[in-house]
C-alpha cells in the first residue's frame, strides 16, 4: 500500500504517495520527472543513479524511497545554484571535454561536487578515488579527471562567478 | 602545423555537453509517452532446450496484461545483420539456443505488472546437451544447435594472398604463437531501451537506444511487413554503443510488434543483466599464427588460423570473421598471407560487433609475435616495425590501400613522448615498458546488406530568418561526438561560425545514414555533409553575386561574412537597406561591415524560397575480387602506436598499468578533444580487455558475472593519465582529410600491454584477460593450459 | 521498483522495532540497505515487512566509554572510515571501511549490516575478530552478548534469530605495544569484492621485544571469516620480523579453506593469504612498535 513520502529535492519540499517497494531512483525518474539521474544497473555498481541524499553521494538505486523520507536530496537538476547558469564543475565538464555519452555524467559530477565540498583542493589520486564508484565507458576518465581538478583551482580561486550561460556552453 | 581553417583542429565545446552535464538530454528509458505501455520479455532460463508447450493463459489473465504474444502471433520471418545469415526470428517457437534467448512478450498497464506476468508464462522445456566451447562444437557427432548450421559452423573462410609455402621456404626467422581471450561486453553504461508507437494511421515510430536508426528501420519494416516509409526510428541520446547496439534486436521488433497489437506505445528496457544476455559483444577467439622473415627481419609471411565462438546466432560474426584475417594485412608490408578461420556456434548469447571489430585480439598475437621476432634479431622493437612499416599509397596483400599513414610519425611520438629510449631495458624487476601498433578502417567499404546505396545523405536547410542552418543527417550520435563533428564540418564548408549550425540527426526522416559502427561517421557522414554544405553556399552566393552584379566565383564566406576573394569592397548598402526593412523593430540587424551570412541567406530566400543543399556519399569501389575482398576495405585507414609501461605486484600478482603513451593519426582532427576522448577511451576499453574482463559461464550457460560488479571494466583507480599524442595527415579520401579515430586507438592496447608484461616478469601470455591469478601463476612457474585451436 | 511485494516501517524506538520484528514472520530490517536491496531485486531475499533502523538513535555513532571503543550498528563505512577514535583504537577496521564497495556504498552500507549478512567476503568481520569485538545482540525477550568470532556460523548465517538485533559492537582496549592491519586483494583498485583479505593483529610484549599475543583471521577463504590457530602458535613467543612472519604465513595457507569460485581458484587465494598475512603481519607490527593501533 503507498505511503506518504515526504522530502527536500533540490530545495523544494515534495509530498508524494509511494509504495514500499521504490526506490529513490523510481521516484526521482518516475514520480518526479527528475530524468537526469540515470539508472544503470540497478544494483549499485555503476553509478549513474549517484544523488546527494543528506550531503552525500549515494546510489539511488540502493535507496528505498521511504528511507529518504524527511531528508534532503540533491540530484543533478539541483546542483547549479541559480537555474540558468552551470556549477563551476559542470563548466569545467563541458570546458575540457570530460563528456561523451553523457549517461555516467550526471552521477560523476554529483560525486565531483561531493569531492570538492569537503575537500577543496584534491589531488589527482583524491579525485580518482571519490570517482571510483562511477563507471565510466567511454572517456578513460582522463578528461573528467582534469575537469575536476581544474573546477578545484577555479573554485579556489574565485574565478567562477561568471560561468557561461547553460544555453549558451 | 599552421591551422588553415577556421572551425577545423579546433576544440570548442561538444554540442550536447551542456544537456549531458544538467542531466536534460534525453535518453531513450527517458521517454514516456501518454498511455504507454511497458513490455517485458520472457526467456530462455535453460541453455539449450527443446520447447514442447508454451501457456500463456494465466500471464494473459493477469489484470492490466494487454498483450502477450510467442512464435505463433509473431510474423515468421528471419532476420538478422547480414542478409546471407538472417537466423533469428522475433521468437523462437520449438527450441532455446541459450540462456536468454527470447520466446515471448508481454505488455502491461506497468512494468511491474509486465514482470509479473512474463514470470506467468509457462514453458515446458525438454533440455538438450548444452556446447560452451567452440572446440567442443565443431567435434563429430556434437549435437546441432541452430538449424541452418550443419556440424555447428556458422562461417569459414579461407584466403591466400602470395605464396605463403614459398616465403617459408625462404624465411629465416620463424615465430610462432597462440592467442585466446574470454568473451567481453560492450558494457556501456545505458541498458538497451525502446519505446514504440504505432499510431492510427499505420505510422510506426520507434525510439532506440540504436547505433543505425537505418539498419532497424529496414528490419522491422521486413520482419513486420510494414512499408518501410512508415517506419520512422528515432535514435534520442544514447549512452554508449561500442558495436552491440548497431545491429536490430528482438527488444526492438516485440516491442513494436506489442504497440500494434495493442494500439498503444510500449517501452522496453534491458535490465542490466538482460544487457550481458543479449550480449553481442566481442567473440571469444582463438588464434594460432606463424610469421617468418629473412635475416634482417623483414617479414615474409604470415600464415594464420582462428576458431571464433559465435553463440547462438550469427549477428555481426560473418563479418567478424573475416576481419579477424583480414586487418592483419596491414599496417606492415606483408607479402603472403594466409588465412583459415571458422567461427563455431554454441549455446552462449551471440557475439558480434566491438570496438576493433575482429582485429583486437588477432592484433595482440601479431603484435605480441613481433616482439619476439625483435628480441630473437636483437632489435629495438620500434626499429623492427619501421623496417617493415608501410607507406601512403601502399597496398596490402589484400588490397586494402593505405592512401594516408602517419605510422612513422606515432611511433617516433610515442617513442618520444615516452622516454623509450632510457627506459627500456632499464627498468627494476616487476616493471616494463612495452609498444605496439595498430590500424583500422574509417568505415566499412560496403553496407552490411548488399546494396549501392549512399552509405550517408545529408541536407542542411538554411533557416529562412537566416543566420542560421539546420542539418539533418540520419547519422547515430552515440556519445562519440559525431554531431559535434559533423556540425563544425558543416560550419566549415559554409563559412559560417559553429553556433550558427543546428543539428538534427539519428532520425531516419532525415535521410539515409548507415550509422554509427566501424568508425565511419567523420568520414563518410562528413563527406555528405561537407557536400551539403557545399551546395547551400553556392546557391548564397549566387544570388548574392546575382544581385551585386559578380560572379558568384569571385565571391567567398568567411566568419559568417560575404567577402570578395580579392578582399575588393562590396556594394552592399541596398542589399543591407533591403534586410534592414524587413526587420523594423529589431535591435540587432547588422549596421557596419561586410554583408553577413545573415542578411545573404535571408536575401536568398527571398529569392529562390527555402534554399536546401544536399550530400551523399558512398565510397568508390574498393578491394579485390577474391571472396571476402569487401571486409575490411574501406576509403581510409587511422593508425596508431602506444607505450605502456606496467608495474607488477610479485607476490599478488596484481597488474597497474602505470602509463601510457598514445599517438593516433585520424588526418585532419575535426574536434581534437573528441580525438583524445577516443583515443583515452579506446585504451581504457583495451586495458579492460588485457587485464580484467571475462563474461563467465556456469556448466548450463547461465551467464555468472552478469552485472558490472563481476564483470570488470576499469574504474578511475584503474586508468591512468594517457600522454595523448594527435597525429595528423592529409588524408585525400576524407571530408578536409580526416579519418577514424574510434577504433584504430584500441589496436595497440592490448599487445603493448603483453609486451610490456613479458618486459616486466619474462613471460609471454597466451591468454587474455591476464589476471592477477594467471600473473601469479606464473610468476609461480605454474603451468597455464596453452589455448589450443581444436581439443 | 523492487518485483517484490512487503511493508515498510521505520519505528523511532528499538521497543518498536523489536515487537515489529518478533511480531512479522518475513520481516527484515534494514540499515543501510546496500545489500538488502540488491537481494531482494534479484528475489534471494522476499520479506513482508522491511523495518528500517535509521531513526534509533541508539544505534547511531562511535563512542567511548570505560576505555571501550563502542561502535552503533548504524554508523556507516564512511563514518568509521573518518573516524579518529577508530584510527586510533583499531587501523584495521578503518583500513577495511575505507576500501569496502565503492565511495557512494560506504556511504550508506553499515558495519552491522556487514556483519549481519555475513558473508564470507565481509570486510569489517575480521577486524571485530582480531580486536575481541563483542557483539551485543537484543531480541524481544532476551539480550545477550556473543564473541564476535563466535558470531558467525557460515554464509549469510550467524548466531542471531531473524527477530533480533544488533544492538552494539563494543571492543575492548587493545593492550599497549598492540598493532592491527588489514589487506585485501582486489582485482580491479575499487568497487570489487575482496578475492582474499588478511587481518593481523599484534602485540609485543614491549616495543623491542617479542610476541605476547596475536590473532590472525582471513576473509573470503572459508564460509566464515577464519582466525588461523597455526599461524598464530607460530608467532606467539617469538621475536618479531620476517622470518616469523614467513612461518605464520605459510602456516595460514593450512588454516584457510578456500573454494574455486568464478572469482578466483583456491589456489590463487592460497597464494594470496601467504603474501597478505605477511603484508599484514608487517604491517601490524609497524603500528605497535609505532604506537599506533
Amino acid at each position: 500500500m503507498k505511503k506518504l513520502l515526504e522530502l527536500t529535492v533540490n530545495r523544494v519540499q515534495r509530498q508524494i504517495a509511494v509504495e514500499p517497494t521504490e526506490t529513490l531512483l523510481d521516484v526521482l525518474r518516475e514520480d518526479l520527472g527528475l530524468t537526469g539521474t540515470k539508472h544503470g544497473c540497478g544494483e549499485g555498481d555503476c553509478g549513474a543513479c549517484t544523488v546527494l541524499l543528506d550531503g552525500q553521494p549515494v546510489n539511488s538505486c540502493l535507496v528505498l524511497a521511504l528511507q529518504a523520507n524527511g531528508r534532503e536530496v540533491t540530484t543533478i537538476e539541483g546542483v547549479a545554484a541559480d537555474h540558468d547558469r552551470l556549477h563551476p564543475v559542470q563548466q569545467s565538464f563541458v570546458d575540457l571535454g570530460a563528456i561523451q555519452c553523457g549517461f555516467c555524467t550526471p552521477g560523476m559530477v554529483i560525486s565531483a561536487v561531493s569531492l570538492l565540498q569537503s575537500n577543496p583542493k584534491p589531488t589527482e589520486e583524491e579525485v580518482r578515488q571519490a570517482l571510483s564508484g562511477n563507471l565510466c565507458r567511454c572517456t578513460g576518465y582522463q578528461k573528467i579527471v582534469e575537469a575536476v581538478l581544474d573546477a578545484a583551482e577555479k573554485m579556489g580561486t574565485g574565478k567562477t562567478g561568471n560561468t557561461a550561460d547553460k544555453r549558451r556552453a | 602545423m599552421e591551422n588553415r581553417f577556421r572551425v577545423l583542429s579546433t576544440r570548442p565545446p561538444r554540442l550536447d555537453a551542456a544537456a549531458k552535464v544538467t542531466g536534460q538530454a534525453v535518453y531513450t528509458d527517458d521517454i514516456k509517452l501518454p498511455g504507454m505501455l511497458y513490455g517485458a520479455l520472457v526467456q530462455s532460463p535453460v541453455g539449450h532446450a527443446r520447447i514442447n508447450k508454451i501457456d500463456v493463459t494465466k500471464a494473459g489473465a493477469l489484470p492490466g496484461v494487454e498483450a502477450v504474444v510467442t512464435a505463433d502471433d509473431a510474423p515468421d520471418v528471419w532476420f538478422g545483420v547480414s542478409p546471407a545469415r538472417y537466423d533469428e526470428k522475433m521468437f523462437v517457437r520449438d527450441k532455446v539456443l541459450y540462456f536468454g534467448d527470447e520466446i515471448a512478450a508481454v505488455a502491461a498497464v506497468d512494468r511491474e505488472t509486465a514482470l509479473k506476468a512474463a514470470e506467468l508464462v509457462e514453458i515446458d522445456y525438454e533440455e538438450l546437451p548444452v556446447i560452451l566451447d567452440a572446440r567442443k562444437a565443431l567435434e563429430q557427432g556434437a549435437v546441432q544447435i541452430h538449424e541452418k548450421y550443419p556440424g555447428n559452423v556458422s562461417a569459414e573462410v579461407s584466403q591466400e594472398f602470395g605464396d605463403v609455402e614459398a616465403a617459408k621456404a625462404a624465411a629465416q626467422v620463424v615465430k610462432n604463437g597462440v592467442m585466446e581471450n574470454e568473451m567481453t561486453e560492450g558494457a556501456f553504461l545505458e541498458p538497451q531501451a525502446v519505446v514504440a508507437n504505432y499510431d492510427l494511421h499505420g505510422n510506426l515510430t520507434l525510439y532506440s537506444s540504436t547505433q543505425s536508426v537505418h539498419y532497424v528501420q529496414r528490419i522491422v519494416a521486413m520482419v513486420l511487413g510494414l512499408s518501410i516509409g512508415k517506419v520512422r526510428v528515432v535514435k534520442p541520446y544514447v549512452g554508449g554503443g561500442f558495436g552491440p547496439k548497431a545491429g536490430t534486436s528482438t527488444l526492438e521488433l516485440a516491442a513494436c510488434f506489442l504497440s500494434m497489437k495493442t494500439g498503444k506505445p510500449v517501452k522496453m528496457t534491458f535490465s542490466r543483466e538482460q544487457v550481458f544476455l543479449h550480449s553481442r559483444g566481442r567473440h571469444k577467439f582463438v588464434h594460432q599464427m606463424e610469421i617468418g622473415t629473412d635475416k634482417e627481419g623483414r617479414l615474409l609471411y604470415l600464415d594464420h588460423h582462428a576458431l571464433l565462438d559465435g553463440g547462438a546466432y550469427s549477428s555481426f560474426g560473418i563479418a567478424t570473421v573475416y576481419y579477424a584475417g583480414s586487418l592483419l594485412g596491414g599496417p606492415y608490408k606483408l607479402p603472403n598471407m594466409r588465412y583459415h578461420g571458422i567461427r563455431a556456434v554454441t549455446n552462449k548469447p551471440a557475439s558480434g560487433a566491438q570496438r576493433g571489430h575482429g582485429g583486437v585480439v588477432a592484433r595482440a598475437l601479431f603484435e605480441r609475435l613481433m616482439d619476439e621476432l625483435a628480441e630473437e634479431l636483437d632489435m629495438d622493437p620500434m626499429e623492427l616495425r619501421l623496417k617493415n612499416m608501410m607507406e601512403a599509397g601502399d597496398v596490402t596483400c589484400n588490397d586494402f590501400n593505405m592512401s594516408s599513414l602517419g605510422m612513422k610519425e606515432c611511433i617516433e611520438a610515442v617513442r618520444d613522448g615516452s622516454n623509450w629510449k632510457e627506459k627500456r631495458g632499464n627498468l627494476s624487476k616487476g616493471k616494463g615498458i612495452g609498444m605496439s601498433c595498430g590500424f583500422f578502417v574509417s568505415g566499412a567499404g560496403y553496407p552490411i546488406y548488399r546494396s549501392d546505396t549512399f552509405h550517408s545523405t545529408a541536407q542542411i536547410k538554411l533557416q529562412e530568418d537566416g543566420g542560421t542552418v539546420l542539418l539533418e543527417t540520419a547519422s547515430a550520435e552515440i556519445g562519440q561526438g559525431s554531431d559535434t563533428a559533423l556540425a563544425m564540418i558543416a560550419a566549415e564548408a559554409l563559412g559560417i561560425p559553429l553556433d550558427a549550425v543546428r543539428v538534427l540527426s539519428g532520425d531516419t526522416d532525415y535521410g539515409v545514414d548507415l550509422g554509427a559502427y566501424s568508425s565511419r561517421q567523420t568520414l563518410m557522414s562528413g563527406h555528405a555533409v561537407k557536400e551539403a554544405a557545399e551546395s547551400v553556399r553556392a546557391q548564397v552566393l549566387d544570388v548574392v553575386g546575382n544581385i551585386l552584379g559578380i560572379p558568384a566565383d569571385d565571391l567567398t564566406i568567411e566568419d559568417g561574412l560575404i567577402l570578395h576573394r580579392e578582399g575588393r569592397d562590396l556594394d552592399i548598402a541596398g542589399l543591407r537597406t533591403k534586410y534592414t526593412k524587413e526587420h523594423r523593430g529589431w535591435s540587432d540587424n547588422p549596421k557596419d561591415g561586410p554583408l553577413t551570412f545573415r542578411e545573404a541567406s535571408r536575401l536568398a530566400f527571398l529569392e529562390k524560397g527555402t534554399i536546401v543543399g544536399t550530400g551523399k556519399y558512398k565510397p568508390p569501389p574498393l578491394g579485390g575480387k577474391y571472396k571476402g575482398a569487401t571486409v575490411g576495405t574501406s576509403p581510409a585507414y587511422g593508425c596508431s602506436a602506444q607505450v605502456v609501461e606496467v608495474s607488477v605486484d610479485m607476490e599478488t600478482g596484481r597488474v597497474s598499468v602505470d602509463r601510457m603513451t598514445d599517438a593516433h593519426d585520424c588526418g585532419r582532427a575535426i574536434n581534437k578533444t573528441s580525438v583524445e576522448g577516443q583515443m583515452q577511451g579506446s585504451l581504457s576499453m583495451g586495458l579492460g580487455e588485457a587485464l580484467l574482463e571475462a563474461v563467465k559461464f556456469d556448466e548450463k550457460g547461465r551467464v555468472l558475472n552478469a552485472n558490472l560488479a563481476d564483470y570488470k571494466i576499469p574504474t578511475s583507480m584503474d586508468m591512468p593519465c594517457v600522454n595523448t599524442v594527435v597525429v595528423e595527415t592529409n588524408e585525400p579520401n576524407g571530408p578536409f582529410g580526416a579519418k577514424e579515430v574510434g577504433e584504430g586507438a584500441i589496436m595497440p592496447t592490448i599487445p603493448a600491454i603483453l609486451n610490456a608484461l613479458y618486459d616486466a616478469i619474462g613471460v609471454r601470455f597466451e591468454k587474455v584477460p591476464v589476471t592477477a591469478e594467471e600473473v601469479l601463476r606464473a610468476i609461480k612457474g605454474e603451468k597455464t593450459l596453452v589455448p589450443k585451436l581444436v581439443e | 521498483m523492487l518485483a517484490a511485494n512487503f511493508d515498510f516501517l521505520e519505528p523511532e524506538t528499538l521497543d518498536e522495532a523489536l515487537d515489529a520484528l518478533f511480531e512479522n514472520d518475513g520481516a527484515i530490517p534494514i540499515a543501510g540497505g546496500t545489500d538488502l536491496i540488491r537481494d531482494i531485486d534479484l528475489g534471494k531475499k522476499k520479506p513482508t515487512l522491511v523495518v528500517s533502523l535509521a531513526r534509533i538513535g541508539e544505534l547511531q555513532g562511535i563512542r567511548v566509554e570505560a576505555g571501550e571503543m563502542i561502535i552503533g550498528p548504524l554508523t556507516t563505512m564512511s563514518a568509521i572510515a573518518k573516524s579518529s577514535e577508530v584510527k586510533t583504537r583499531l587501523a584495521a577496521l578503518k583500513e577495511a571501511a575505507s576500501r569496502m564497495g565503492t565511495p557512494q556504498v560506504r556511504n550508506r552500507a553499515t558495519f552491522g549490516g556487514n556483519l549481519c549478512n555475513a558473508r564470507p567476503a565481509a570486510d569489517t568481520a575480521p577486524p571485530a575478530i582480531v580486536a575481541g569485538g563483542i557483539m551485543e545482540l537484543i531480541g524481544k525477550d532476551r539480550s545477550k552478548t556473543v564473541p564476535s568470532h563466535k558470531f558467525f556460523l557460515g554464509p549469510g548465517k550467524t548466531v542471531m534469530r531473524s527477530s533480533d538485533l544488533l544492538r552494539a559492537i563494543r571492543f575492548p582496549r587493545l593492550p599497549p605495544n598492540t598493532g592491527t592491519a588489514f589487506v585485501t586483494m582486489t582485482n580491479r583498485k575499487s568497487a570489487e569484492i575482496t578475492v582474499t583479505s588478511v587481518t593481523a593483529r599484534i602485540t609485543l610484549e614491549s616495543l623491542d621485544g617479542k610476541i605476547k599475543d596475536a590473532s590472525l583471521c582471513l576473509g573470503a577463504v572459508g564460509p566464515v571469516p577464519l582466525t588461523a590457530p597455526k599461524a598464530v602458535s607460530q608467532l606467539i613467543g617469538k621475536s618479531p620480523g620476517p622470518e616469523t612472519f614467513k612461518k605464520a604465513a605459510i602456516a595460514a595457507i593450512e588454516d584457510s579453506k578456500p573454494i574455486d569460485d568464478f572469482r578466483g581458484t583456491s589456489q590463487f587465494r592460497k597464494w594470496l593469504v601467504q603474501s597478505l598475512t605477511m603484508r599484514a603481519l608487517r604491517s601490524a607490527f609497524e603500528r605497535a612498535r609505532g604506537g599506533e593501533f
